[in-house]
């Protein structure tokens, strides 16, 4: 009876232990599993209490729905990890955010749940702040007759071009993809160690003739249309024509392209300071090298960075970021949600994460353009410190942009400006605010962030290569990168270890037999095992 | 029925199970990627593809040339040091000794990035063609304390009768340490040469960082290969690596027979 007593009692507490409040509480609870990129997410402030983003989030749905959400945040260092994650783990995740050739790529495989537009569940908030150039653009691009737009809600955008330092490069020089390929600049430039991005910067060279007679034909048009020659519908026609003429060019690879790229990339192998993918913002704003092929939201942290005195002391430099006139890459990164995925759930942190406030916490922290352009973003921007004339007032004469400045004694006075127009980006090209002016000088941050539509215009979205095509690259790339004669260091290692080597070897033999050790002791002498035997 | 009874050999279950999980079944499974295609069939492509390629011999080759000299260097560096360290009063070995062993304690990556600094300002990087050299540099830098330990080990745990009795018998102290120091001192070197020459030719974070991607060595392929994103990528990153495998096999086993030559009794000699 006492042994049952005790067993009752035993149990009891161990009963007591359960948290049955808790495992109600679990069976309620949302789970939403993200992949994204590294770094490109706000984290908020501990010292400020400013909460991350992920941490908005649960409070936000928590208030909303009365359920907490436990938000599975991981992050991976390229699509095909992206890609491959979502393989070998079908219908966990909920939303992943790859480029835009990655997802033509889990179009083609249908791994995607298209986005619900119904009035239930809805990406709204997304809907209504999207810029409108993205979003033509996604529906622009498909596979099997399934666009984008319909299966992915965009995150963030940005270009390709050069990240450069105005005290040794001169502003001519970098307009062109060749600058890497200028001995001028031998040992001070990197690109990028990763196919996909270098062939960009390959293929702008190598075609940089076809390249450039076609942007002169298109700024012959923009001529002819300014000056009235040529009606809106043809010039729009021509940019449509020539964006096209460029993609083709840009994303060719056949054998010809192939090669030509492989030899350009070859004969870098030399005067290249090195490939990166990361180093290169802090290379540049030391100053070990000079020019950097660089994508447009890693250009804005290198300038961000090496004007910091608190980053770099004493050693600021003011760093530039140039798109070359050949035309480069124009990429997008985009929400997408994997077959299995809880859909409404999903479309919730899409909305939550795209609204004005949170996109431009999240684009202040990146550095990349968010895919939002509402009147909030607007305001922002032409409220900012450093552009801010708000494009209101700004007017335009023979390609130049003035502003009027009150003085101190209140009479005004109009002071030229850089302005940039960004109503194919925001949508407003009837009203007065087209334009972003600002007293900062082009080139800088802004630019690279919000650049203007020329500079889009040759910018293009590399598609999406299949397997033998990527086979192909990797190939030219690995062949590329040994055409490497500089091997001076390796002679050095070679004649030093074997100097070492031959050095101990040589004691070593000559010791084994004693040469050395002929009179030891006074009065023995050393005599060898073979000899003693006898 | 028997009772289940507690042997001493049960005290190796856990180390069996370990073994198991994360060291056979991983190994098997890149056999069974490399031996398949996309689809899951049978093939040997994977390995024909390897070996029809110059780019990926050269960088076999390459990896085997930066492993054996980074594995030279550290042990001509290394040896005097453990040497010097074993023949040393206790106090101050072990304090020495910490010296040595302290860079172990700093973060890989993060001591391969100061090593580039300091490079960097010694000037190696002026010249652009120099990143074989600095790739070496930082290997050697990175893998002498994993040298210095197993040499200090062997050499402090030496008889000191033998050499005693060899300098009575009138050898020279520099004939002594050839002759007997030397060839007692062969599993130490052996396990060195282990330790250093099999991460030495993959560690692709240092011929990256210091070598500026500009050294592409067999962990690199591998990685690329991993990452490329075509069907078959896994697969023939798996081979490349079983490949590596075998041939790191056949330079422990050949490295192995070296040294049972000289001394077949002495501790850790049957490793190989």
């Amino acid at each position: 009876m006492k042994k049952l007593l005790a067993l009752l009692f035993s149990l009891s507490l161990v009963v007591s232990f359960f948290p049955t409040q808790k495992l109600v509480h679990a069976e309620e609870a949302v789970e939403l599993n993200i992949i994204n990129w590294e770094d490109y997410i706000d984290a908020g402030d501990e010292e400020e209490g400013i909460p991350s983003v992920i941490d908005a989030f649960k409070q936000y749905y928590s208030e909303k729905h009365g359920v907490e959400v436990k938000v599975n945040y991981s992050t991976q260092g390229t699509c095909e990890n992206m890609y491959s994650e979502l393989k070998l783990n079908p219908n966990h995740y909920d939303l992943v955010c790859p480029s835009e050739y990655m997802i033509l790529k889990m179009l083609a495989e249908d791994m995607l749940e298209p986005l619900k537009r119904n009035e239930q569940t809805n990406v709204s908030v997304y809907d209504a702040g999207v810029s409108p150039y993205i979003a033509n653009l996604f529906k622009n691009l498909s596979v099997n007759g399934k666009s984008l737009y319909d299966y992915a809600a965009c995150y963030m955008w940005g270009t390709m071009g050069f990240v450069y330092n105005p005290e040794f490069v001169s502003e001519e020089d970098v307009k062109h993809w060749s600058a890497v390929w200028n001995s001028d600049y031998k040992n001070k430039c990197t690109i990028k160690d990763s196919v996909r991005d270098s062939y960009i910067l390959a293929i702008g060279y190598v075609y940089q003739e076809q390249l450039n007679d076609l942007a002169s034909d298109l700024a012959d048009a923009k001529q002819d249309y300014l000056a009235g020659e040529l009606t809106k519908e043809d010039y729009d026609q021509a940019v449509n024509d020539y964006n096209k003429a460029i993609t083709d060019i840009f994303n060719n690879v056949g054998e010809d392209s192939i090669t030509m790229v492989g030899e350009a990339l070859k004969s870098l192998n030399d005067s290249l300071y090195g490939y990166e993918v990361d180093s290169g913002k802090k290379d540049m704003a030391a100053g070990k090298i000079w020019i950097n092929f660089a994508w447009s939201g890693d250009a804005v942290y290198a300038l961000d960075f090496a004007e910091d005195p608190a980053e770099v002391g004493a050693n600021t430099a003011e760093l530039y970021y140039a798109v070359p006139e050949e035309g480069s890459n124009i990429f997008f990164d985009a929400w997408v949600m994997p077959k299995g995925a809880d859909v409404e759930l999903a479309q919730e942190f899409i909305n939550f994460i795209q609204s004005p406030e949170i996109a431009l916490r999240n684009m202040n922290y990146i550095g990349y353009t968010t895919s939002i352009a509402t009147d909030e973003i607007f305001d922002y921007l032409i409220g900012e410190e450093g552009y801010a004339y708000g494009g209101d007032d700004v007017t335009e004469r023979d390609g130049k942009f003035f502003v009027e400045m009150e003085n101190e004694d209140g009479s005004t006075e109009e002071v030229e400006v850089f302005a940039v127009d960004l109503s194919y980006l925001f949508g407003r090209a009837d009203s007065n605010r087209a334009y972003v002016a600002y007293t900062d000088v082009l080139g800088r941050q802004f630019s690279a962030q919000y650049p203007d539509f020329d500079t889009v215009t040759r910018c293009t979205v590399m598609r999406n290569f299949t397997d033998e095509e990527l086979e192909r690259l990797n190939v030219m790339w690995a062949d590329s990168k040994e055409g490497s004669t500089g091997t001076r260091g390796l002679y050095v290692a070679i004649l030093i270890t074997a100097g070492a080597l031959v050095l101990a070897l040589a004691v070593i033999a000559i010791e084994k037999r004693g040469l050395f050790n002929r009179h030891g002791i006074k009065g023995y002498t050393v005599v060898k095992k073979e000899e003693l035997n006898r | 029925m028997r009772a289940l009874k507690f042997s001493r050999k049960h005290l190796g279950i856990p180390y069996a199970l370990f073994l198991l999980i994360f060291v056979i079944l991983p190994l098997l499974l890149i056999a069974y990627y490399a031996f398949t295609d996309s689809n899951g069939a049978f093939t040997l492509k994977n390995f024909t593809q390897f070996f029809k390629s110059p780019t990926n011999l050269t960088v076999l080759v390459r990896s085997f040339g930066i492993a054996f000299l980074s594995t030279v260097l550290c042990l001509l560096i290394g040896y005097p040091v453990a040497y010097i360290l074993a023949r040393s009063s206790m106090k101050k070995s072990s304090v020495l000794l910490l010296l040595f062993i302290l860079p172990m304690w700093i973060n890989f990556v993060l001591r391969t990035a100061a090593m580039k600094e300091l490079l960097y300002l010694l000037g190696a990087y002026k010249s652009g063609d120099m990143n074989y050299f600095n790739t070496i540099v930082g290997m050697v830098y990175d893998y002498l304390p994993v040298t210095i330990l197993p040499l200090y080990t062997v050499l402090s745990k030496l008889d000191k009768n033998l050499l005693e009795a060899s300098s009575d018998l009138g050898a020279k102290p520099l004939y002594t340490f050839i002759n007997t120091t030397l060839p007692l001192s062969m599993p130490g070197i052996a396990s060195a040469i282990t330790m250093v020459f099999l991460p030495t030719t993959t560690s692709y974070v240092i011929s990256d960082t210091l070598g500026n991607s500009k050294v592409t060595i067999i962990g690199k392929l591998i990685e690329n290969k991993f990452n490329s994103g075509t069907a078959g990528s896994w697969n023939a990153g798996s081979a490349i690596a079983l490949v590596l495998l075998l041939f790191i096999f056949a330079t422990m086993f050949i490295s192995g027979k070296f040294q049972n030559e000289d001394d077949s009794s002495a501790r850790g000699s049957g490793l190989w």
